[in-house]
């Protein structure tokens, strides 16, 4: 947690505005298609995430704003037997992980160019999540609040130069602090890309 | 001042649409409709040191009707059979109840049929396989299914309970104490066939994932 820390510290202070250009604003939707990293409660690539954004332009390569995110993975297991000290369960089940981020964002472009226009940021705030392992007709649920920092590299690439549209390619990893002891869940990694568009305005 | 709470409010339309529909819940209708079997046990206890077990003939049931007490047909019988044969199976001899000290353990059934009822709201289904987004009716892109109020369907759920209680040192623990716990759970629908068939699956499973629970000669 603290290398997240110290590297989103870093990523923040060489943010710097060398324009001293107020400018637009956008907002932006993105697919999000990844996978978690750190547990076995669930696994595997999922694609039914997205986020949505809003940037406005303080100076003219860095912006602030907001974003709400959403990521859903899921996990099968087939039929088996769980040992515990006191006994034992047998079930197939699928285990579940809701993450709804909701964060600050600090967003750096380098070298904007006409066509293509590669950025990093970093988001910051709290991440509402649910754990669930459905089994037969039931289910069992916690749900749990969490700090999550969102470090990311991408690009906004732009096919008409002067576009209010472009595209978003970019690439995430997700920690957030949020624990299910019960699942055995100390906290949630994920690593996941980014595909969406953004439109500017003023 | 109009036009800012018409802004106002489709923005918080529009962000609604957008996290309404952001949940996707597992394809949970892919589950087996194998009961979930769980057992558990009295970690202190030496099930070796057993050698005789008593089984009552009869299933105690509790259903939502109050009339219902006993299950005694031939299907119940077939469940108890199964019970003595897996006890036999683990090295147990089967003894008559009677006589303080006549059988080390005491075996009893109890069946649980009831309804669970879920409220959901309309529009629950949403992310069920078949059950239509909200573009099959057309250009409804981002538009979520909602309404304020909500209803309750039910399922009926069945539940197989094994319980065994230690007589051998009932007199001296002045209790009986239940040391074996097997329980069968799930949906049971109306087939009888169906019912019976999950109680004997779930009579097999709670013995083969207590290892633990056989005789010193096995």
């Amino acid at each position: 947690m603290k290398k997240i820390i110290t590297f989103s510290l870093i990523l923040f202070s060489g943010m710097v505005c060398y324009g001293q250009q107020k400018g637009h604003s956008e907002v932006y939707l993105n697919w999000n298609l990844g996978a978690p990293l750190n547990n076995s409660f669930a696994t595997g690539f999922n694609a039914a995430g997205g986020s949505i954004g809003y940037n406005t332009f303080i100076c003219k390569n860095f912006a602030v704003g907001g974003a709400i995110g959403w990521n859903n993975y899921n996990t099968y297991y087939e039929r088996q037997t769980y040992h515990t000290k006191t006994g034992a369960i047998t079930t197939d089940m699928y285990t579940y992980i809701f993450a709804l981020p909701i964060m600050a964002t600090a967003t750096q472009y380098i070298n904007a160019g006409k066509f293509v226009s590669p950025y990093i940021k970093v988001g910051a705030g709290a991440l509402y999540g649910e754990q669930s392992q459905y089994y037969n007709i039931y289910e069992d649920r916690t749900t749990d609040w969490g700090f999550t920092v969102i470090p990311e590299v991408g690009a906004k690439i732009s096919f008409i130069p002067g576009s209010k549209w472009s595209l978003n390619a970019s690439a995430q990893y997700l920690y957030a602090t949020n624990k299910a002891s019960v699942y055995n869940l100390n906290n949630i990694q994920t690593l996941s890309v980014n595909i969406g568009a953004s439109w500017k305005f003023r | 001042m109009k036009k800012l709470n018409r802004g106002y409010l489709s923005s918080l339309l529009l962000v609604f649409a957008a996290f309404a529909s952001c949940k996707k819940l597992p394809p949970v209708d892919n589950l087996s409709s194998d009961f979930v079997v769980e057992t558990k046990y009295d970690t202190s206890v030496h099930f070796t040191t057993f050698k005789t077990f008593a089984i009552r003939d009869t299933i105690t049931v509790a259903t939502e009707n109050p009339k219902d007490s006993v299950w005694y047909d031939a299907d119940a019988q077939t469940i108890i059979n199964e019970v003595a044969k897996q006890m036999k199976a683990v090295g147990y001899t089967q003894v008559m109840p009677g006589d303080k000290g006549g059988a080390d353990l005491g075996i009893q059934l109890i069946g649980i049929r009831n309804r669970t009822i879920f409220n959901v709201t309309p529009g629950y289904w949403w992310g069920f396989p078949g059950y239509g987004d909200p573009y099959y009716w057309g250009d409804f892109y981002g538009y979520p299914y909602w309404n304020s109020y909500w209803y309750s369907y039910s399922i009926k759920t069945g539940s197989l309970i094994v319980e065994m209680a230690n007589l051998k040192d009932a007199v001296a623990n002045q209790k009986l104490n239940i040391i074996w716990t097997g329980i069968g759970s799930g949906q049971i629908g109306n087939s009888k066939s169906f019912v019976l068939d999950q109680c004997i699956k779930t009579v097999d499973q709670a013995f083969l994932q207590s290892p633990y629970l056989h005789q010193s000669t096995q």
